[in-house]
């Protein structure tokens, strides 16, 4: 019997003949889904194990530990974080000391993402999704979670916050009439009437499929769309944001012991979206990031205010697992850009990042 | 109603491209129109010349709807979600939309009111009044004329006049932090008001001992690289301590000016009241300066410049002249902008969602609705963002090109038009006619409505 996820994407060999999306298995390049934490993460609860720097307030109940080539910060309040790195560590790592040189929010989920303060740029997913087959439904399917575009806006395909997407695609068009627009649009000339051409092929495709995504699921259900969309070759990118515990995100600007929480069940939900995707047998590279990391001294309500210096962790297919790169200075100051970091990524994704951004590849991360 | 698109749609098929660069007339008319009022022209409207269909179009009340939408695309006001909510005020959850619209749509139809009925610019920001509807008139401390929809309406809680930049839905939008000090705030007001986005210059921390207690505010004041934003941030960001809260999440603060604060902002910041250098009092003389600030102007003229023609980067400084020669009329740089080369360029442009969707409401009725939540227009259960429209706050540049989200959100609206209008109108004939396609192969209403010439303009 198919399974959903082979119904809806046809990603069982006997089933996709049958039905097979434009892209199914033509996603040429390496594929990659970007999990971003919400609000600033405190790269010192996991990644950054500071207890030597008198200047950085580390977390209670924690102790350095090691995993592997793994340095992290241990806690049994976080047993997670501890399990992730002893299942999946020797294809794990860890990037610290990446600055985005702000401490605003917008500007830095956008430097994160485009390693660029300009409004004028496309993020690495999108510009990855766009330098993919040039087949794909859904090149950058975006859960929920920010998006900079601007060469490839076209690339990017919104669930909705609400799932609202699949929604719309579940009442059919009545099949004259999309044949009648189809030749309307081959009539008309220009790259506006091409466009649309493409858009109303795509979407009765994609309607056809249908789209797995409830807003009243859990996050890892939520996750498991894309997983669907990249496994059956619609996407080569997907996004999806993590809140925290009760939605709460990651910016503590009080009780910043409640980023032990927002840890502890982000890691809890990495190992079950990894286990699912190693069940799944796929391959690709998630990258989970912030826009930011916090002050490395707790403010007057036990609250850490935003800090320039953040870290990321990278998993899967073309990393180079099993070690900590970069680090933090005795400023708590890093030494890779958000650039970096992007240039890094596009360079995994086959693309040449000194057309897009002006960051250096991290080669210690090339698997 | 079928002839009438007909009869738009063959007007507008031409045919072959034209060997000019402009549109013709007719479809000039076309698009002013969509702009203008956001719908479609008549038929004894497509006969008119350009110039005279657009004075019609001015003159039009829903030449201040569209206002609304095209500066709220740079203001972004219009979003989903407040530190206050429809359950703060006492009201029922089917007006969380209406609450969220309200307040977003405060300023800009400030804006919008001062755009439609030929007031200066200069008011934007130096008015002793803002806009209310009756639900907005419920929520906060005003008084508003009598009248239907948005009228003119005072606050009587005593803050001064200084037009948006004392309505509660600029300050809802925009909020600051204890630790914050009303800095960001000065950042979004440049951003939406003068185009000068701070965010967006470059920043050096070098020589900035941030870990120092002290240090970040002796590099504010000392560290060329910091105090080249901050000498103005600070100084305007105290001026605005009358919106300052104690509690940022507390509705019942943020919905009160609070004179007793005013003082706070040059004792915590450690500076004197100014704008760009120039020394003012209070917040009333901050909406004086900013509205001698040329760049105001500018700002105006690039935001309706790239709303209008629908792209970034263009020269706008023509339409700017014109916007001050006029003494800073709105409906002058409109008449600029659209008498531009770019403006009247053939080139075929993607029609905005709110566009689209009133067209369709205008033509049909319908209106896309559910639990109150006008659909099209909020993320939180419609479709705004997969339409290509901003959401103020993730996606913040309008969507120029066709996407696979935004067929499906025309083709939502168009069958639930055509089925609306059958089932409301027509007969069992007419449904088959109207609703999809017919068996003699003539398109349906909602063909027509998706016709690539019906969303493009």
């Amino acid at each position: 019997m198919l399974n959903r996820r082979q119904l809806l994407f046809g990603s069982a060999a006997g089933a996709a003949g049958m039905l097979m999306p434009r892209g199914l298995g033509a996603a040429d390049g390496r594929r990659f889904l970007f999990v971003f934490a919400n609000g600033g993460w405190d790269p010192t609860v996991v990644f950054a194990p500071l207890f030597d720097n008198a200047q950085v307030d580390m977390p209670e109940a924690s102790v350095e530990a090691t995993v592997g080539g793994l340095r992290f910060v241990d806690s049994a309040n976080r047993p997670s974080v501890r399990s992730f790195f002893e299942a999946h560590g020797s294809r794990t790592a860890v990037v610290n000391g990446i600055e985005v040189r702000s401490v605003s929010h917008e500007r830095c989920r956008r430097l994160a993402l485009t390693g660029r303060a300009e409004g004028d740029a496309d993020d690495w997913p999108s510009i990855l999704a766009g330098h993919g087959s040039g087949e794909l439904l859904l090149p950058h399917l975006v859960a929920s979670g920010p998006s900079y575009t601007s060469a490839f806006s076209s690339q990017v395909v919104r669930i909705g916050n609400g799932s609202q997407l699949p929604d719309l695609l579940q009442s059919p068009t009545d099949s004259s009439t999309e044949a009648w627009l189809l030749e309307r649009a081959r009539t008309r000339e220009g790259e506006l009437a091409q466009a649309y051409e493409r858009v109303l092929s795509d979407a009765r495709q994609v309607a056809e499929l249908g789209l797995p995504f409830r807003d009243d699921e859990a996050w890892l259900d939520r996750v498991d769309g894309l997983l669907d969309a990249l496994e059956g070759g619609a996407s080569r990118c997907g996004l999806i944001r993590h809140d925290g515990l009760w939605e709460q995100t990651f910016d503590s600007h009080a009780a910043n012991f409640m980023q032990s929480e927002h840890f502890e069940l982000l890691f809890s939900d990495l190992s079950g979206l990894v286990d699912a995707i190693e069940g799944r047998g796929l391959e690709l590279t998630l990258v989970v990031f912030s826009e930011m990391g916090r002050h490395p001294q707790l403010n007057g309500q036990q609250g850490k205010h935003h800090w320039t210096a953040t870290s990321a962790m990278l998993w899967g297919d073309g990393v180079a697992g099993d070690r900590v790169v970069g680090g933090f200075d005795d400023q708590v100051e890093g030494g890779f850009t958000a650039a970096d970091l992007g240039a890094t990524l596009l360079a995994m994704g086959d693309v040449d990042p000194g057309a897009w951004t002006d960051g250096e590849v991290i080669e210690e991360l090339l698997g | 109603m079928m002839l009438l698109l007909l009869a738009c749609t063959e007007t507008v098929d031409t045919g072959e491209t034209p060997p000019v660069a402009h549109l013709e007339d007719p479809l000039l008319v076309r698009r002013m129109s969509l702009d203008l009022r956001g719908t479609w022209p008549t038929r004894e409207e497509l006969s008119l010349e350009p110039e005279q269909a657009r004075e019609a179009f001015l003159e039009d009340p829903r030449f201040e709807e569209r206002l609304v939408v095209l500066f709220g695309e740079r203001w972004h006001t219009l979003v989903d979600e407040f530190n206050g909510d429809w359950y703060d005020f006492g009201l029922e959850r089917q007006q969380e939309y209406a609450f969220q619209r309200a307040i977003g749509e405060e300023p800009l139809r400030l804006a919008a009111h001062l755009g439609a009925t030929d007031q200066p610019w200069s008011r934007l920001t130096t008015a002793d009044h803002t806009m209310a509807n009756p639900l907005l008139a419920e929520l906060f401390p005003l008084q508003r004329e009598e009248g239907e929809g948005w009228t003119v309406a005072r606050y009587t809680d005593g803050r001064p006049s200084a037009g948006v930049l004392a309505t509660n839905g600029l300050w809802w939008r925009y909020t600051t932090s204890l630790f914050n000090n009303n800095r960001s705030r000065v950042a979004a007001v440049s951003r939406v008001l003068l185009c000068q986005d701070y965010l967006e210059r470059p920043v050096s921390f070098e020589g900035v001992e941030l870990l120092d207690e002290g240090g970040t505010d002796r590099a504010i004041q000392e560290e060329p690289a910091c105090v080249s934003c901050h000498s103005s941030i600070e100084p305007a960001a105290a001026v605005l301590f009358g919106f300052y809260t104690v509690d940022e999440y507390s509705p019942l603060e943020a919905t009160y000016y609070h004179p007793e604060r005013e003082a706070l902002g040059e004792e915590l910041l450690g500076v004197e009241m100014a704008w760009f250098g120039h020394p003012v009092e209070g917040l009333e003389g901050l909406g004086q300066a900013v509205a001698q600030d040329s760049r105001l102007y500018s700002c105006a003229a690039e935001t309706l410049t790239e709303g209008l023609v629908r792209q970034s980067g263009l020269d706008s400084e023509p339409h700017r002249q014109a916007f001050v020669d006029s003494g800073g009329l709105v409906k002058a740089l409109v008449r600029s902008i659209t008498d531009s080369d770019a403006y009247r360029s053939a080139e075929a442009r993607l029609l905005p969602l709110d566009a689209y969707a009133s067209a369709v409401e205008e033509l049909t009725g319908f209106r896309w609705e559910q639990d109150g939540f006008d659909m099209v227009r909020n993320d939180e259960v419609g479709v705004r963002v997969l339409g290509g429209a901003v959401d103020g706050r993730e996606l913040l540049t309008p969507l120029r090109t066709p996407s696979l989200t935004w067929t499906e959100v025309t083709r939502a609206i168009a069958a639930q038009a055509a089925a609306q209008t059958a089932e409301s109108d027509l007969d069992a004939l007419s449904w088959r006619v109207l609703g999809t396609a017919a068996p003699d192969g003539l398109p349906g209403l909602e063909a027509l409505l998706r016709d690539p010439e019906a969303v493009t303009y």
